[in-house]
């Protein structure tokens, strides 16, 4: 959060954002667009939705600019609109219908031969932690991205997410809990996976 | 302590008094479950912390002043439109009240209009009575003046006009377009 610290400036353009200048909330659009859309795509998963995702949040943030509390810090305002908004999205995308396909686990996906399992076990780690990501609940997510991604301390993610503290340490457990647990099922599978290619090989 | 207890330690590491510590530490030497868990916890959190920062697309803030636009003028046509809407709303509920009281004032708003356009003629034949003098007056001076003299009324008239416009164009506009 270091990087986000508020700055004269900053306190300038949302001044004058709140007067109506567009320009003004323009430059707050350009400071904050990495950290906006990095917690959208982190959210959702893909670019086209973060990207639209983003754009939403600051035009919500551009509706709402007047119930800015000063008091807090900015950037931490901004994810909360973005996080909620990403909530929103994923609840929507759970409630539209889903094929048979989507119902399947991912890994059993495509073909199921041992060089194209072994090729996806060998994906990167930050894809594996999307993937991971992508097997939570809205808020758990959000709560372990904000903790993660973005250093956010307990009160803050409370603050953003509308939960309470207790809550928050209560949700981020439980879902580190189970993405140990995963990592570490999915790093065996990997390993007995590279056994039987070997054993096959042979 | 319990083993649980020991889990929820393992997640919150940042957070540990010195006692706690030290007491996870002889547990994990002694619980293979919780060492497993916190070696694939180790890895995890390192993973998730290195993960690099995604970035939006060039021209991102365009994009976004587009956006803006076309949100200002969608809200701009919602609000015509709820003003409309009112309006209407108003027009009905107002006729929906009073709808038979305006009835009554119908005659009365008719012996208005007659009475107007009765004036109107009033005033259009007193107009050309006026206009009627006004050419005998003319008739009569163009018959007693000689020609010349008529000529250099005329002259002195249409000098005088001229004058009379370039001092209002020099004094009265270039005035006005300083200020």
């Amino acid at each position: 959060m270091a990087e986000y610290q508020r700055s004269n400036e900053e306190g300038l353009w949302i001044e004058r954002a709140t007067q109506g200048d567009d320009d003004a909330f323009a430059q707050i659009v350009e400071s904050y667009q990495v950290p906006v859309y990095n917690l959208c795509y982190r959210m959702l998963g893909n670019k086209e939705e973060a990207e639209d995702a983003a754009q939403e949040s600051f035009l919500r943030a551009y509706r709402n600019l007047n119930r800015y509390d000063p008091e807090r810090k900015f950037v931490t305002w901004l994810l909360s609109i973005a996080s909620h908004y990403c909530i929103d999205c994923l609840r929507r995308r759970r409630l539209k219908l889903v094929s048979l396909d989507d119902l399947l686990p991912r890994r059993e996906r495509g073909t199921s031969t041992p060089g194209a399992e072994a090729n996806y076990l060998q994906l990167e780690n930050a894809e594996e932690i999307r993937i991971m990501l992508d097997g939570i609940g809205e808020k758990d997510r959000a709560a372990m991205i904000l903790r993660y991604w973005y250093d956010f301390s307990y009160e803050e993610i409370a603050e953003s997410l509308s939960l309470s503290i207790s809550a928050v340490k209560s949700r981020l457990h439980r879902t580190r809990r189970e993405m140990a647990d995963r990592w570490n099922v999915q790093n065996k599978a990997f390993v007995n996976g590279g056994r039987q290619d070997e054993a096959s090989a042979i | 302590m319990k083993h649980p207890q020991f889990e929820a330690l393992l997640f919150d590491i940042d957070h540990l008094g010195h006692e706690e510590r030290i007491a996870l530490e002889a547990h994990l030497r002694e619980c293979e479950h919780c060492n497993v868990l916190a070696t694939s916890w180790r890895d995890l959190e390192g993973n998730l912390i290195s993960a690099p920062k995604m970035e939006p697309a060039a021209g991102f803030t365009e994009r976004f002043r587009e956006r803006l636009v076309v949100y200002k003028r969608r809200k701009q046509e919602r609000l015509t439109l709820a003003v409309i809407l009112a309006i209407l709303i108003s027009l009905i509920i107002v006729t929906g009240f009073f709808g038979l009281e305006l009835l009554t004032f119908i005659p009365s708003v008719i012996s208005l209009l007659l009475k107007s356009i009765n004036g109107l003629v009033l005033l259009g034949g007193l107009l050309t009575i006026l206009g009627d003098f006004v050419l005998v007056l003319l008739e009569g001076i163009t018959q007693s003046l000689p020609a010349g003299l008529l000529l250099a009324i005329a002259a002195a008239t249409s000098g005088l006009a001229v004058i009379w416009m370039f001092s209002i164009y020099r004094f009265g506009f270039n005035t006005l377009r300083k200020e």
